[in-house]
């Protein structure tokens, strides 16, 4: 279930508690010598200030791309104005930068053995921002606010949590309480408000 | 646990080994520092916001006087404590004895701080001279930093220094408060950097406190860039102005790379791409047809992959060792 290299993370574990017993002399250098080439953790591992700077130039660059993706298709259909043209382009950018962000983040986890380096996340961010987006501009407008929140978050759910279980990302997990949570503040209104108006 | 079974499994540790490493992780404390400092932090804000909030609804019935005495014996006794305490100076980093050292150093500054600053707005023992209302804090707190060893302090006088040039010169109000439109400011702003980065190259060469230099260098970093590109943006003379970026850019990638500085690394190339960026768009503008719009996008969607790779693969293009 867990996108990245499964013996990497678990190396990764492995590493980082014989180094706690290392410290507390609970291991001797030799055998701490055998884990470290037992267990290779080899992957692109940058400082946290590079990190930051592949997390921000990777948003810059899918921007960037949205941007002349955009253009080109408004350009294509520069003739036929009116809102439900924008609308079905935004679909489909959106749909297409999703699927893109998501297949890269995907396939350089596998080809690359990237684990937690900013880019992944970054690209992971893209994709359920671009999920979003489709979403919001798919939902017609003829629903009520409510309405419309209650299907976004509906819909997001089972895909936030897929994202979580998947690639096992702390600001997803937070991001799929917090839908949770308005989920449920959302439908407690809902009912509250048609209650109200029953009455 | 899973880890020791594999380790057992894999015959790198011995049952012994594992039942003492369990015995270990079962009995070992579990660590609060964290939480402890946050809520010690917490308790140190809540009680001086409290106080001060206290001493501004009852100032009719206190005095000023009496406020001023006060501060100024909190002041005196913080300096006192720490001309009794202090490690004897010298040109290394020296360690404190006592661990509430440099808080008290650090507390005894702020204090002073806040007594002259007090003094002038009630009393206005500076008149009109806010040069002198600023530098003569400074001076006290390079003193006290060089004494004491507290880069803390040291961040203040440099704070000090850059407001009597002219601008006040932490990171976040330099955004924010500067209107950097004035071309004295910039070059006020341009001469304190390159001081500051002058006096730390100096003191790294003769060995005066080595450990200052990263202060130093954050904030000459900071004002350098920041006043280049306030000039890039407002002032004529564009190519001077990029000439100039393009070297501080050229210096601190050097010197990230000589002290193996993450930090100086990302703030180079941020603010090197801003200014690459700008120029490559103010020159876009000037063309003014459709596909340069297409083409801006196109740049930026190369310099960002570009980037990315120079953040990858930096060790190798460097040719750092890791």
């Amino acid at each position: 279930m867990i996108a990245y290299n499964t013996t990497l993370l678990n190396n990764i574990a492995i590493v980082k508690k014989a180094k706690q017993w290392y410290a507390n002399n609970l291991i001797t250098t030799d055998q701490m010598g055998t884990i470290l080439k037992k267990y290779p953790v080899d992957y692109f591992k940058p400082n946290l200030f590079v990190k930051i700077g592949l997390f921000v130039f990777t948003i810059f660059m899918v921007s960037a791309a949205l941007g002349i993706f955009s253009l080109f298709l408004f350009s294509l259909f520069a003739n036929f104005h009116n809102s439900d043209t924008t609308d079905g382009i935004g679909i489909f950018a959106s749909i297409v930068f999703a699927g893109l962000c998501g297949f890269f983040h995907e396939k350089f986890i596998k080809w690359r053995n990237w684990y937690n380096n900013g880019i992944d996340s970054a690209l992971l961010y893209c994709a359920l921002s671009f999920t979003v987006s489709v979403l919001a501009f798919g939902l017609s407008n003829n629903l009520n606010g409510d309405d419309r929140l209650m299907i976004l978050y509906t819909i997001m759910l089972p895909i936030l949590f897929f994202a979580m279980i998947r690639y096992i990302d702390r600001i997803v997990a937070v991001l799929f309480s917090a839908t949770h949570f308005n989920t449920a503040l959302v439908a407690r209104l809902c009912h509250t408000t048609k209650t109200l108006c029953n009455q | 646990m899973k880890i020791l079974e594999q380790l057992l499994s894999d015959n790198i540790l011995t049952t012994e080994e594992v039942s003492s490493i369990k015995s270990f992780e079962e009995n070992k404390p579990m660590s609060v520092h964290w939480e402890l400092r946050s809520i010690l932090y917490l308790g140190v804000l809540l009680l001086i916001s409290g106080l001060g909030i206290l001493v501004y609804m009852n100032l009719d019935t206190i005095g000023h006087q009496a406020i001023i005495a006060a501060i100024a014996i909190a002041c005196g006794y913080c300096f006192y404590y720490g001309f009794n305490h202090k490690v004897p100076f010298t040109y290394l980093e020296t360690k404190q004895i006592s661990p509430v050292f440099d808080y008290v150093v650090l507390l005894g500054c702020l204090l002073l701080g806040v007594l002259l600053g007090y003094l002038q707005y009630q009393y206005s023992v500076f008149g009109m001279h806010y040069g002198l209302a600023t530098i003569i804090p400074t001076i006290i707190y390079f003193i006290s930093a060089y004494l004491f060893d507290h880069k803390g302090i040291l961040s203040l006088g440099i704070t000090g220094l850059a407001a009597w040039a002219g601008i006040s010169a932490s990171p976040l109000q330099l955004m924010s408060e500067n209107n950097f439109n004035e071309l004295s400011i910039i070059l006020s702003g341009i001469a304190v950097g390159l001081l500051l980065a002058g006096f730390s190259r100096y003191i790294e060469i003769k060995g005066i406190k080595e450990h200052f230099s990263f202060t130093y260098n954050n904030f000459a970093i900071n004002i350098l860039f920041v006043a280049t590109l306030a000039a890039l943006f407002n002032e004529r003379w564009k190519v001077i102005s990029f000439l100039f970026l393009a070297g501080i850019c050229f210096y601190y990638i050097r010197y990230a790379i000589e002290k193996k500085s993450f930090l100086f690394l990302l703030l180079s190339i941020l603010y090197g791409y801003i200014g690459l960026t700008y120029s490559f768009f103010s020159i876009l503008i000037n063309m003014a047809d459709d596909f340069s719009i297409i083409l801006g996008m196109f740049f930026i969607l190369a310099s960002c992959a570009g980037v990315i790779l120079f953040f990858i693969y930096y060790k190798r293009i460097l040719k750092i060792k890791k």
